[in-house]
């Protein structure tokens, strides 16, 4: 189960139990739309991609050292360009 | 709780029978597994994992055994793990100052999952089905995770997925 999509469509769920569902806070077990859920697009995916696709920080400080702050911004902006910000 | 000898009399008939082993004997085992994910933003406890026994004999004791996977989304919401007898919460910090006493307390970076485990000897003093359970609350309803990361990237070589179990021992008394 997406957790994070099933809680951005049904804000009254609490609590999420993949062996056994999704629950509000009183316990009632809350009907899931399963291709709602699976459509759901999560606007913060592209945070993770570009967290998970920049240099780390010490090869980024070799970057700035050796090509200057022109060099790593054109690192940094290779990947900002690939996983744009939603509008 | 030492087992020092098996009374001469269980030896004697054969194979003893339970009442017959000395206190410290494994009397019956009884696990529950969870290898599937769980989130809850509830800001009162709520069940993860039940295991139940019914212990034979009144003086026996219970020997809890425990352990679960789990984070929070960053250092955003502490989570609180907490053992409980039926409705009664045990295996508990002291009281201090106005700190949530629990089990375990959960906060993580995102990526992160870290182990929560524990052993326990409770004397619940009753023959009637006893159920052990896991729980966990929020702090302010931002979600806890267990057996998952809250980033929970599904990638190969990113954040992967746990189990967590609990198991429960009656012991002879």
């Amino acid at each position: 189960m997406n957790h994070d999509a099933i809680r951005a469509l049904y804000p009254n769920v609490v609590t999420i139990d993949d062996g056994t569902g999704a629950f509000d806070a009183q316990g009632n077990k809350v009907e899931i739309d399963e291709a709602a859920v699976n459509a759901w697009v999560d606007p913060n995916a592209y945070k993770y991609q570009r967290a998970a696709e920049y240099l780390s920080f010490a090869d980024q400080f070799d970057l700035l050292y050796h090509g200057g702050y022109d060099a790593w911004k054109a690192a940094i902006d290779v990947v900002k360009v690939k996983y744009p910000k939603p509008k | 709780m030492a087992i020092d000898k098996i009374p001469s009399v269980a030896l004697d008939s054969g194979v003893p029978t339970r009442a017959q082993l000395p206190a410290g004997s494994v009397l019956q085992v009884v696990q529950t597994v969870k290898t599937d994910s769980f989130s809850t933003t509830s800001t009162s406890y709520v069940t993860f994992m039940t295991v139940s026994i019914t212990p034979t004999s009144a003086s026996n004791k219970v020997l809890i055994t425990f352990g679960t996977n789990g984070g929070t989304a960053g250092d955003v919401v502490h989570g609180y793990l907490g053992i409980f007898r039926d409705a009664t919460q045990i295996f508990i910090a002291d009281t201090a100052g106005i700190r949530r006493s629990a089990t375990s307390v959960i906060n993580t970076a995102t990526q992160q999952q870290l182990y929560f485990g524990g052993t326990f000897l409770d004397s619940p003093a009753t023959t009637s089905a006893i159920s052990y359970t896991i729980q966990v609350v929020s702090a302010s309803a931002t979600a806890i995770y267990l057996n998952r990361s809250g980033r929970d990237t599904n990638l190969l070589a990113y954040d992967g997925r746990t189990p967590s179990s609990i198991t429960v021992m009656e012991i002879a008394g």
